[in-house]
């Protein structure tokens, strides 16, 4: 018993020796991060605060230059001009191996001709750890991936899940106060990935570090991250938690990112009572509709209006003037059914839509190919933006 | 036919190979066979015989006369070492330029690779000879050192240095391109990561990318190492009298002491240390041979050896972080001044050699006091010298068009006929290559000179076509496998006969494959003095055999002319393809718009 708890000291005594005694999440604070490589703009001007234990997830499209950030907070890419600071101290002209950041590369990266052992034990070793003491570290960070029985094995001879885990161990074996991770799932099968979200949270939270996780999938961004950051084409286009993304999406591009949307165009009016409303093209000229986000919409000026698919309700076409959320109505053109939702095309003349309705909705009534319906949704539900502001 | 249901009919697609003939396709390899048994096996044996005792009888006479010989033992050693150093400082520098093209531009990369093998195609001849002139008392060398006020310089050449630095320029990119080819596949992530986890530039280098590139270091050096062994026409050249190597000494027993029996018997000392060594380390030579490597070409894994060695391992650690610390720091120096000297050390030769032709001097001066065209004129009025071209080009085109069609066949066979006799065929392929073409050729002659093949063209032409072989079985086999075997069966499928096969699948496919081919296999016959100074008669002098009797009687600018014409000759050869090629296009572009019109 004694011997044991004498052996975690002694593990922890060296592990602070050899980490600046760094146990735990680090505060990481971007600001005015540029990159260029010639004329190309890859990483512009982003200003971010990633606290301490917090789990990021940075989310977009291929080009948006999320590795070109990661590869800057690791050191392989020197900032054009800005600042990095972990722990408030700058690191932006720190050489990589003096970062003490953890990263779990796309591909993993294991070292072929080294053993899960020393793969893992590599960081030890480079931080002057001898083997005796490398041991009961190693050991513990195979516990934390279970991959006990594994020590002897070389990376070829596992599958893709355990090479990923031990790439996992080896990031965080020497209990780095930042943990980077490039699509640390993308080279595995669906089911495997989802097993995998789970254990990467659950050791995020036992070793309360702070990780920034990259990512094209916005289901694993959504599901793990505390935040998620939207990149596109450089900027940060928004940062805020999975649910302020998905029911307030601060632009088009984020709404029609992350999650379906439905966009309508259409024109922004000024009402006698002051507010601003919108009518859609096509629609009739009466609709004055109300949105969400309506104050940062110019009077007169051209709006995209989104709508998620889930939002949207189909009634018989007698519903048309109903309450005060006027309709449109329209054929039902396709109807894809999902499992638990199905998916309605409707074609009407504000353009074709989709509904995603529920099971427990098509109880009552199931619509078929060539019915006529009425389209409502909620104002609640409809955001505006101005029109030019999509990029893409 | 009835087409009801019999077993036979439902497996009819898949069993129409079995059920028709048997397959053959085995008989391709016994031409290949054939030749490598009469014309290299057999020779080898041959001298084996003759080194104990021939027709008279068995005896150890001629091992105990050059075992107990002093002079042996002195050209044995001074062979190790410098094939021992010329394949340390072949691989370091080699290693190191081939680093440093991975991490460069590919515009600069593609100059720096033409660099390299431009004077890898170059003959073994000609730059040894380039390097007389640069070393030479009234050489390039001293001339500068003299401009710089260095009065004696220090003696280059005709000694053991002159030798080691003529056999360091010509096994440089034997040494780089093996290492280059495999460093271009290698993934730079690991390396990275290495760095993440706190490993210095240097330190990840040499823990994680090194690792990966120590199976081609190590065929780099066998490789260097076994050429050197067999070295002869440089350190013939560049070294003094008293440098004798042992294929020197294999042929001055042979020829000077008329002692067949005895060169016999170095020969085959010689070749039992090429054939231990080759054994030793063929599992790293494989893949550079192009032949399959029978197993995992990996090095050993080592496992875990337990703490008992903390404290030697500790001072290892201690020693290797102050070096590669060092090595960190002056990486950008150590890569930049790797390739100046590599390209100085390859280039130079070339350049000196188009200077010199142009010189007016019958002796050695460089650079030149006054430039002529005489010896071009020279050249091209001497009959001997011309005919020496020819009988050169006409050898060396027949024996590679003969390897070409043998080695094409064979390497049909090799990598679609029986799997089990691949691994022997394959190295019986690759010997003559590796093999020291002194031991070679003394067997060869052994075997036909009571046949009086001996100064004629086909003596000359049939040892060509063995050390052709080689490459014309390697390129083609190595095109053969990325070749889909199923393009082939489905041609079959479709009705095509096994010339047809050849004719519309495999010719076409393979002729980038053939065509280089040809040309590794030219230069071999081209490039060589050995097999000539054997084979030759009164009435057949090769090229190469005739520059190095005149290199050998006198310095003169001659053989400079006549590698400025073959290198003129070869980028006409390269320039003329582009030029047909871009003809045909233009044409063809110029066809098609009449016909649209
Ligand atoms: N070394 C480079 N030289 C020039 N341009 C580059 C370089 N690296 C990246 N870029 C450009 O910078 C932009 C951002 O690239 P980056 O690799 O960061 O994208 P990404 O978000 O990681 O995309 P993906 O999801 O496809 O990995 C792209 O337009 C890319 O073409
Ligand atoms: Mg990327």
């Amino acid at each position: 018993m004694s011997e044991v708890s004498e052996g975690v000291q002694a593990m922890d005594r060296a592990m602070d020796r050899a980490m600046d005694g760094a146990a735990t999440g680090g505060e990481v604070e971007l600001d005015g991060l540029t990159k260029k490589y010639g004329t190309v703009e890859a990483v512009r001007g982003i200003s971010l605060n990633i606290r301490r234990g917090e789990f990021l997830a940075i989310l977009g499209p291929s080009g948006a230059g999320k590795t070109t950030l990661l590869n800057m907070l690791t050191g392989f890419e020197k900032p054009t001009s800005g600042a990095i600071r972990i722990n408030g101290r700058d690191v932006a002209r720190l050489a990589p191996h003096k970062r003490g950041i953890g990263v779990v590369f796309q591909h993993y990266a294991l070292f072929k001709h080294m053993t899960v052992a020393q793969n893992v034990g590599f960081p030890l070793r480079m931080r002057g750890m001898s083997m005796r003491e490398q041991r009961s570290h190693i050991q513990h960070a195979l516990e934390l991936v279970k991959l006990e029985g594994f020590a002897a094995r070389f990376p070829d001879r596992l599958s893709g899940g355990q090479q990923q885990r031990v790439a996992l161990a080896r990031a965080i074996v020497f209990r780095p106060a930042l943990l980077l991770m490039d699509e640390p799932l993308g080279a595995l099968d669906k089911r495997l990935r989802e097993h995998m979200r789970v254990e990467i949270k659950r050791l995020q939270r036992n070793l309360g570090a702070t990780v920034i996780y990259v990512t094209h999938d916005q289901n694993e961004a959504l599901t793990m991250a505390d935040r998620v950051a939207v990149m596109n084409d450089g900027v940060v286009e928004q940062l805020g938690t999975p649910d302020d993304l998905y029911e307030r999406p601060a632009s088009a591009f984020v709404a029609d990112f992350v999650g379906e949307t439905n966009f309508f165009t259409g024109r922004a009016v000024l009402d006698a009572d002051g507010r601003i409303r919108v009518v859609l093209d096509g629609d009739r000229p009466e609709h004055r509709r109300e949105v969400e986000n309506a104050a940062s919409l110019r009077p007169g000026s051209g709006v995209e209006v989104g709508v998620r698919p889930e939002e949207v309700s189909l009634l018989p076409p007698e519903h048309a003037e109903h309450d005060q959320a006027p309709a449109v109505l329209g054929t039902v053109s396709d109807v894809l059914y999902e499992g638990a939702t199905a998916l309605h095309v409707v074609e009407t003349p504000i353009g074709d839509l989709s509904a995603r309705l529920s099971l427990k909705n098509l109880r009552e009534t199931r619509w078929a190919v060539g019915d006529r319906v009425a389209v409502h949704w909620d104002a609640r539900a409809a955001r505006g933006y101005p029109a030019a502001d999509r990029a893409s | 036919m009835s087409v009801d249901s019999s077993p036979v009919q439902v497996t009819g697609g898949l069993a129409t190979r079995s059920r028709g003939r048997p397959d053959r396709r085995w008989l391709t390899l016994v031409p290949l066979l054939a030749v490598l048994i009469l014309l290299f096996v057999v020779p080898l044996g041959t001298l084996l015989a003759d080194s104990f005792g021939g027709g008279q009888g068995f005896t150890l006479d001629n091992y105990r006369e050059q075992v107990t010989s002093p002079v042996f033992w002195r050209a044995i050693r001074r062979t190790l070492v410098i094939a021992a150093l010329s394949t340390v400082i072949c691989v370091v520098l080699g290693y190191c330029m081939a680093y440093a093209l991975t991490r460069m531009p590919k515009r600069l990369r593609g100059v720096l690779l033409v660099v390299v093998l431009v004077p890898y195609f170059t003959s073994i001849l000609i730059r040894s000879y380039a390097w007389i002139a640069i070393l030479a008392p009234n050489g390039l060398v001293a001339g500068t050192l003299k401009l710089l006020g260095v009065d004696s310089p220090p003696e280059l050449v005709f000694n053991q240095t002159g030798m080691l630095i003529g056999t360091v320029q010509i096994l440089l990119p034997l040494a780089l391109l093996p290492i280059y080819s495999v460093m271009s596949g290698i993934d730079r992530a690991p390396v990275r990561a290495a760095q993440s986890l706190g490993a210095a530039p240097a330190v990840a280098h040499w823990h994680v990318y090194r690792p990966a590139t120590s199976s081609a270091v190590l065929a780099a050096a066998a490789l260097v190492f076994i050429s050197t062994l067999g070295f002869y026409v440089t350190p013939a050249l560049l070294g003094g009298p008293g440098d004798t190597l042992i294929a020197q000494s294999i042929l001055v027993r042979f020829s000077n002491l008329v002692d067949p029996a005895g060169a016999a018997a170095q020969a085959a000392l010689l070749l039992l240390i090429v054939l231990s060594l080759f054994t030793v380390l063929f599992r790293y030579l494989a893949p550079s041979l192009a032949v399959e490597p029978s197993g995992d070409a990996r090095p050993a894994r080592r496992a875990d050896r337990g703490e008992r060695f903390d404290a030697l391992r500790a001072l290892r650690a201690r020693v290797l972080d102050t070096g590669l610390g060092l090595a960190g720091r002056l990486r950008l120096p150590i890569l930049v001044g790797s390739w100046v000297a590599g390209a100085a050390l390859l280039v130079t030769p070339l350049v000196v050699v188009a200077i010199w032709s142009f010189s007016d001097a019958t002796y050695l001066t460089f650079p030149p006091e006054e430039y002529s065209t005489r010896w071009f004129a020279d050249y091209f009025a001497d009959t001997a010298w011309l005919d020496s071209t020819f009988l050169s080009l006409a050898v060396a085109s027949a024996s590679a068009a003969i390897g070409v069609v043998i080695g094409g066949l064979g390497a049909f066979g090799l990598v679609r006929g029986p799997r089990r006799a691949r691994p022997p065929i394959a190295i019986l392929v690759a010997m003559p290559m590796i093999m020291p073409p002194m031991i070679y050729s003394l067997g060869f002659f052994l075997l036909v000179a009571p046949q009086g093949l001996v100064g004629t063209p086909l003596g000359l032409i049939l040892p060509y076509v063995v050390l052709g072989l080689p490459f014309a079985v390697s390129i083609t086999a190595a095109a053969l496998r990325n070749l889909d075997v199923r393009l082939e069966n489905a041609a079959r499928s479709l009705g095509a006969g096994p010339m047809s096969v050849l004719r519309h699948v495999l010719l076409p496919a393979l002729r980038p494959a053939l065509v280089s081919g040809f040309v590794f296999a030219f230069l071999a016959a081209f490039d060589d003095v050995v097999v000539a100074t054997f084979m030759s008669g009164p009435t057949a002098v090769t090229l190469p055999l005739r520059m190095f009797q005149d290199i050998k009687l006198e310095v003169s600018p001659r053989t400079a002319v006549v590698a400025v014409v073959l290198l003129g000759a070869g980028a006409a050869a390269v320039l003329l393809r582009f030029v047909m090629a871009w003809l045909v296009r233009t044409i063809r572009v110029a066809l098609s718009r009449l016909g649209d019109s």
